[in-house]
């Protein structure tokens, strides 16, 4: 049998069943000691007591009764004896009365009643011998009266106070052996008494420090399990609620960065688009160049003929102008001649002389025009050569311009092709983006709510120290433990965060509403430090003890 | 009600009509375009501020936003919804180009001149923006001194500018400064901001803090800005609201001032009399 493993319900009904049982015992015990006492007592005040009391009255009347005998005898006067005795007569009855009270009331046992009857035969003797003394008296035989008187009935009347004096010594005695005998009762009572509560004292600490003692000492295990255990969820929760806060905090950054990549891409995302449009369009207007340089190719063709004949046309005409100078030639030789025939017909030639003149100077100018015209052919012809050759290079260069264009169309359907590529690249990416936002958001979200259950967590946690403090005081009556008057929280030393939500500059227009001041308990319940709109300390320079140059 | 139900309740989806009703107002006060995708975003971002609010459902912050009461509230939604992802040093070409290029054509000029060197960082954010502005000028400057300068620093968010405002960043934001701009320009954090780093006061004294949004009516800034950076910003806007924006920034330029934008971003098809110098660099003729 472990008392250990007793539930609360039995040791207590166990433990108050014994003190119960004791108590019962001890009531008992002082109960019947209690009687004695009461006999004892009860037979001092009812029988001794009264017994003496009434023997005491008793020798009293008799002694007076003895005492006013002689003086009746000596009375002379009939009146005065008369009186006298009737006094003598009440006596009588009072000694009757009380002799009577006394045989009814007062006789305590048979010792009693032997010493009663003896009181009640000397009392008897007296009477008989007063009797005969009175019938004496009336007989006139006064000396034998006399000398009765003094021979039988003063021995008698002795006889009768020895008889009473020893029956009330007797009662004394008896009543002196009740209160020695209630006192015996009364300290042997205590005596024990005191032994016996002292035994019920102990019996009782034992059981109640057995009982106490094992339930403290679970109890105080229990408590001290729950208070260990609350200290412990209280401070994981703690450090959950801080990890989560930083882990929020992470995702709230990774959520903003997130965002910006986002944006930023969507953003080259149009660029690149806008890339791909003016590709396509640089691809249309090469196509039309390239149409256009074809178009100029065969011009310059046909260009090309055009030259050709006009050289040909110069070769002819230089052809011509050599005649139309072999001719002039001739045309002043023959002048020369006719300038000649002309000085030999002399006076009469003279006019024709002039003739012949004008005719060689125009052959002249003929000759001269001639290899005017014919530098001037050769010089188209020349340059009829160098356009020819201009056109082919122009050709040239148009064939090349059509074959750039081709390898521009290209280049840039390239482009074209690349862009959409990357376009379609970026969107893939801006979908991965997506869901890592999605991420993010759905992390920061988690993380902001585990933030708000850890905080919880730490309430409840704190709730379970006050509870595990109540039981502790109830429990064993110490003073909380040392560790559960320390903050359970570690709160940072400087405020990270404000209560207040108005900035500390004015910034022109008006400041962002504060939450209304009924809530603000409840938010920092809900939120602990969560950081949400974070309105920063007011002046920088407060924090100036905080900083130091490098 | 315990804070876990309230956020288990929150956690319901938003539904369609309320988020286009609320993505509409977002539009409305900031251009921010709030496409369908973006639904989960939202709720995210507004789930606290439900929370913090005391309200259960999407559709009654959107009946609070609709409200008389709610007008105020707005401000904290566009405040929700901007996107702050800034770094030191990002794209980090255009402040190569600042200091290879644009400072050393513009700061002769304005020293002849005694005109002060005015940039602006129309979307700072947290402030990693302006500030890494501000230490190449600074570091610019340390050769060339005696130019008065300032950096005009602003943003849509009340929330981001508090934190430019007080210029504490984590050891991780910094690793993109240079170790030498960093003793330079930073503080190292002590006691309970151990770990953190704060821009000294020297430097955070050349910015000046403006709430602005980009479509409010008039800008409260100087009107000729030398360089103005408004990157990675116009990516949220659409077509309408990015000319209109690139066209009131331009306006804001000093003749031979600079326009930058986001390496990703473009004003293709924009109209905008600007001519590009560089990747995401536009200069008023």
């Amino acid at each position: 049998m472990n008392i250990k493993n007793w539930s609360l319900t039995r040791r207590i009904t166990v433990g108050f069943s014994v003190l119960l049982l004791i108590i019962v015992g001890l009531g008992g015990f002082a109960l019947s000691r209690f009687a004695t006492l009461t006999t004892s007592l009860t037979e001092i005040s009812h029988v001794t007591l009264p017994s003496v009391s009434v023997l005491g009255e008793l020798s009293t009347e008799v002694r007076d009764q003895f005492l006013m005998a002689p003086r009746i005898s000596s009375t002379l006067v009939e009146a005065d004896r008369a009186a006298l005795q009737a006094i003598v007569g009440d006596i009588e009855k009072n000694v009757e009365r009380l002799m009577q009270h006394y045989e009814a009331d007062l006789i305590s046992n048979a010792e009693d009643r032997r010493l009663f009857e003896d009181i009640k035969r000397a009392r008897t003797d007296v009477l008989e011998t007063r009797a005969r003394m009175q019938q004496l008296s009336r007989e006139g035989k006064l000396e034998e009266q006399n000398r009765m008187s003094t021979d039988i009935q003063q021995p008698n009347r002795e006889r009768l106070l020895k008889t009473i004096t020893a029956a009330k010594n007797y009662n004394t005695h008896l009543g002196q052996e009740a209160a020695i005998a209630g006192a015996n009762a009364a300290k042997v009572g205590t005596r024990t008494f005191q032994i016996t509560t002292a035994l019920s004292v102990l019996i009782a600490g034992l059981l109640a420090w057995l009982t106490l003692g094992s339930t403290r000492r679970t109890l105080g295990e229990i408590t001290s399990d729950l208070d260990r255990g609350a200290l412990q969820t209280a401070s994981a929760a703690g450090q959950v609620s801080m990890s989560s806060q930083s882990l929020s905090a992470g995702a709230n950054e990774q959520a903003a960065a997130v965002e910006e990549t986002s944006a930023s891409l969507e953003e080259m995302l149009s660029m690149i688009r806008a890339t791909a449009d003016n590709a396509q369009k640089a691809k249309g207007l090469a196509s039309e160049a390239r149409a256009v340089a074809e178009t100029g190719l065969r011009t310059m063709t046909s260009m090309l003929d055009a030259m050709t004949s006009i050289g040909t046309a110069g070769q002819e005409v230089g052809k011509i102008v050599k005649n139309i100078d072999e001719i002039a030639f001739q045309t002043n030789i023959l002048a020369l001649n006719a300038a000649v025939e002309a000085a030999r017909a002399g006076e009469a030639g003279a006019g024709f002389a002039v003739v012949a003149d004008e005719v060689r100077s125009l052959a002249q100018r003929s000759a001269a025009a001639a290899r005017e015209t014919a530098e001037k052919i050769d010089a188209a012809i020349a340059s009829t050569h160098r356009g020819r050759q201009c056109s082919i290079d122009v050709e040239r260069s148009l064939i090349e311009i059509s074959e750039k264009v081709i390898a521009t169309d290209s280049v840039v359907g390239q482009i074209a092709t690349a862009a959409n590529e990357q376009a379609q690249g970026i969107a893939q990416i801006g979908t991965a983006i997506t869901q890592i936002d999605r991420i993010s958001q759905s992390n920061s979200a988690t993380a902001e709510q585990s933030a708000s259950a850890a905080e919880e967590l730490n309430m409840q946690a704190e709730s379970l120290r006050e509870s595990v403090a109540k039981l502790r005081i109830m429990v064993s009556h110490d003073a909380p433990s040392a560790q559960m008057t320390a903050p359970v929280r570690q709160k940072p030393a400087a405020p990270r965060y404000s209560a207040t939500m108005t900035p500390n500059t004015n910034y022109g227009t008006r400041p962002p509403a504060k939450a209304p001041a009924a809530l603000a308990g409840n938010r920092r319940r809900a939120l602990g430090s969560i950081p949400m709109p974070e309105y920063r300390p007011a002046k920088p320079e407060d924090d100036d003890a905080n900083f130091s140059n490098f | 009600m315990p804070p876990s139900t309230a956020l288990r309740r929150l956690a319901d989806d938003l539904s369609a009509r309320t988020f286009q009703s609320i993505a509409q107002l977002v539009y409305q006060h900031s251009r921010i375009c709030l496409t369908a995708d973006k639904r989960l975003l939202l709720a995210n971002r507004l789930r606290a501020r439900l929370v913090e609010l005391g309200i259960e459902s999407f559709d009654a912050y959107s009946a609070l936003l609709a409200s008389h009461e709610g007008s105020t509230e707005i401000d904290v939604l566009v405040d929700l919804v901007s996107i702050n992802h800034t770094q030191f040093f990002r794209e980090i070409g255009h402040f190569e180009y600042l200091t290879n290029h644009i400072l050393p054509t513009l700061v002769p000029k304005l020293l002849a001149t005694g005109a002060p060197l005015r940039l602006w960082s129309a979307a700072a954010s947290s402030g990693e923006e302006p500030y890494t502005m501000a230490m190449v000028v600074a570091e610019y400057l340390r050769e060339h001194p005696g130019l008065a300068w300032q950096i005009e620093a602003s943003d849509i968010s009340w929330r981001m500018l508090a934190a430019a405002e007080q210029a504490i960043y984590p050891a991780a934001s910094v690793t993109a400064v240079p170790p030498v701009l960093l003793r330079r320009y930073f503080q190292r954090g002590l006691a309970t901001r151990t770990g953190s780093y704060r821009i000294q006061q020297a430097l955070r004294a050349q910015l000046h803090f403006e709430r602005i949004n980009l479509f409010q009516s008039h800008y409260p800034v100087a009107a000729e800005q030398q360089v103005i950076f408004c990157r990675n910003v116009m990516i949220y806007f659409d077509e309408r609201s990015r000319l209109e924006a690139v066209q009131r920034l331009a306006r804001h330029l000093a003749p031979g001032g600079y326009l930058v934008i986001g390496y990703s971003e473009s004003l293709l098809g924009l109209t905008h009399g600007l001519t590009p110098v560089q990747q995401g660099i536009y200069q008023r003729t």
